[in-house]
């Protein structure tokens, strides 16, 4: 790959990052919708998943009822804040919920989170109340660093795109890949619409194939044929 | 006193400081709020049966001859557990970790149920009887779309009913708590030219329009061909077809998506459907009238059968509630014994015979009752 097409790479994964992360930050709004509405759908990217994700969420925006941001903001208050569930059941988009053994936030992968945030002078702002482990913070990490490798590319800075990258594929694999799949069979549990569903099927798609894209640039962190044979051993 | 009752301001919703002290709240800590009393709530009253059942049981250890022993006891249900075992109801930990699990879990007993769907004839009535405050909003819903109409529209012909009641509910939410029930349908596009044209004549016309709309032919004409029933196999197939023409801006594939020209999907603004009553709801609207609601409530008041008449003719030149209850305030047939004339007036009001328009009023179904009534 030449560095123009990197920097489009890079470019187009801080889109991609920027457009997940929004879904989670807060409700839907006109804003919004009105920009999903106007979305290509691709249908050929070679990955199913998203192939089948994108042509879910087409059938859902292409013909909404004129109450559909209540019923998203509905969706989304019911699955990701947990209303109306006296059981205290949802899926709850904190890295914390699904990898501490008490399924509380705040937790050690909170902590984690927030160092690797801080080590790339990057910290939360004040007026987001949610935790540094909220699957909105996670992707919009992605986003900010993809963005950044786009810069250093751009100014032919090819040791600060690989640091960049290598940071991204570690966060992705310890952190965001660590949790995604779980949280993803969890929406279509908590979820009425197809809106939210669609998205995390995308959401945890996407960033197995960005984990792939990673590798393939800076490698991965384990050989993946060694990998591979351990799970088999552990069968 | 002004020092108690800024006391109670600072406890009250609303008191000054409120809203900026429940701003600072997230939704989730606030949901974790109240997720904590709920259990809080529960963990008391079950350590209050709890209390209650050990001291039942000592009480008939006391009396029995041989009372048991042993750490194992069973539970109303005949299972059994150990004490501050997993399984003991009694044991907090365990219900506020696991909430659906084990002897002592209330997820159950929290969960709602889900109401059966009703068929529209019993929906319908209990829609109404339900929103009686704002039957005349319900009912100018259903009269307006007899004939189908754009939202707009539906939404115009509402408006008046809001001027003198003021109702909660916007018209979509009434909308959509009529299609729910199922009085209302809303038609989309392909629905409503495929009702109102042959579905011949609905592709003759469509072919002079531009490439790009989407088309109504036989694969979308039918709400059975939605959206919803694309396959993805086809469409990939379709969307690789339309990526080699190049000259078209814009392709439909037989199961109305829209590709651009690299084979992507979009959306296209589409014509706004129409909303109409179904015959379950013209049904209803041609079998509710003012006329029989109020023999309805003259033979449930049957002793009181003429104050109906008489507070209608009261409020022929429309009264005020508080000249209907004075007036009415020394009747004999009125009173802590049966009801007063206040509830008389809500009574008309449901029925349709009287309405409130800055003043109690008679509506004409009203009027006819009381032309019926003289005459006899």
């Amino acid at each position: 790959m030449t560095h123009d097409e990197l920097q489009q790479v890079m470019q187009s994964r801080a889109s991609m990052y920027g457009l997940l992360s929004r879904v989670y930050y807060r409700e839907v709004d006109e804003t919004f919708l009105g920009e999903l509405k106007k979305m290509r759908f691709p249908q050929n990217t070679g990955n199913d998943a998203i192939d089948s994700a994108y042509l879910q969420l087409y059938k859902f925006l292409r013909k909404t009822s004129e109450t559909v941001i209540d019923d998203l903001a509905v969706d989304y208050a019911r699955a990701f804040i947990g209303s109306g569930a006296l059981d205290a059941s949802a899926a709850y988009p904190f890295e914390s919920v699904y990898t501490s053994n008490t399924g509380l936030t705040m937790q050690e992968a909170r902590d984690e989170a927030l160092a690797i945030y801080r080590s790339c002078g990057l910290d939360k702002n004040s007026a987001w109340r949610e935790s540094e482990d909220h699957l909105a913070l996670e992707l919009l990490f992605m986003k900010e660093l993809s963005h950044r490798t786009g810069i250093a590319l751009k100014q032919a800075d090819e040791d600060e795109a690989r640091r960049l990258l290598e940071t991204q594929r570690n966060f992705l694999s310890d952190h965001l890949l660590n949790w995604v799949g779980m949280f993803a069979q969890d929406v279509p549990l908590y979820t009425k619409l197809s809106f939210y569903q669609a998205f995390s099927q995308l959401a945890l798609a996407y960033l197995q194939d960005d984990r792939n894209l990673l590798a393939e640039l800076v490698g991965s962190e384990e050989p993946a044929e060694q990998s591979d044979s351990d799970a088999e051993s552990e069968k | 006193m002004p020092t108690s009752s800024a006391t109670h301001w600072t406890t009250m919703q609303g008191a000054p400081g409120e809203e900026e002290r429940r701003k600072k709240l997230t939704a989730m800590q606030v949901q974790e709020q109240l997720v904590r009393q709920a259990q809080d709530t529960l963990v008391s009253a079950r350590d209050a049966n709890a209390a209650a059942a050990a001291e039942k049981r000592s009480r008939a250890n006391r009396s029995a001859e041989h009372a048991p022993s042993g750490p194992i006891r069973t539970s109303d249900k005949g299972a059994t557990y150990e004490d501050n075992g997993p399984n003991d109801p009694n044991d907090p930990e365990n219900r506020i970790m696991n909430p659906g699990t084990g002897i002592g879990s209330y997820a159950g007993l929290l969960k709602p149920e889900e109401e059966p769907q009703l068929a529209p004839e019993e929906a319908i009535p209990q829609l109404f009887d339900r929103m009686k405050a704002y039957k005349r909003h319900l009912l100018a819903v259903l009269n307006a779309c007899v004939e189908a109409k754009p939202a707009a529209e539906v939404d115009e012909a509402v408006a008046p009913e809001y001027e003198f009641c003021k109702c909660v509910y916007s018209p979509i939410a009434l909308r959509k708590m009529l299609a729910e029930a199922g009085a209302l349908e809303y038609l989309e596009f392909e629905d409503c030219t495929a009702n109102e044209t042959d579905r011949e004549d609905a592709r003759q016309v469509k072919e002079g329009e531009p490439k790009g709309e989407l088309q109504t032919d036989e694969a979308t004409g039918s709400a059975a061909a939605d959206a919803a029933e694309i396959d993805a196999a086809p469409v990939v197939d379709a969307a690789a077809d339309d990526a080699d023409d190049a000259d078209d801006a814009k392709e439909t594939t037989a199961n109305g998506s829209i590709y651009d020209q690299e084979g992507y999907l979009v959306i296209e603004e589409e014509p706004e459907g129409l909303w109409r009553t179904t015959e379950a709801g013209r049904a209803f609207i041609e079998d509710r009238s003012p006329e029989r609601e109020f023999c309805k409530h003259l033979e449930e008041n049957a002793d009181t059968q003429d104050v109906f008449y008489e507070v209608l003719a009261f409020c022929e030149e429309g009264r005020s509630i508080t000249e209907i209850a004075e007036y009415f305030s020394d009747d004999p047939r009125l009173g802590a014994h049966t009801f007063y004339a206040t509830r008389v007036v809500e009574l008309l009001e449901q029925s349709g015979a009287l309405i409130w328009k800055r003043n109690w009023m008679l509506t004409d179904a009203g009027k006819s009752i009381l032309a019926s009534w003289r005459e006899s």
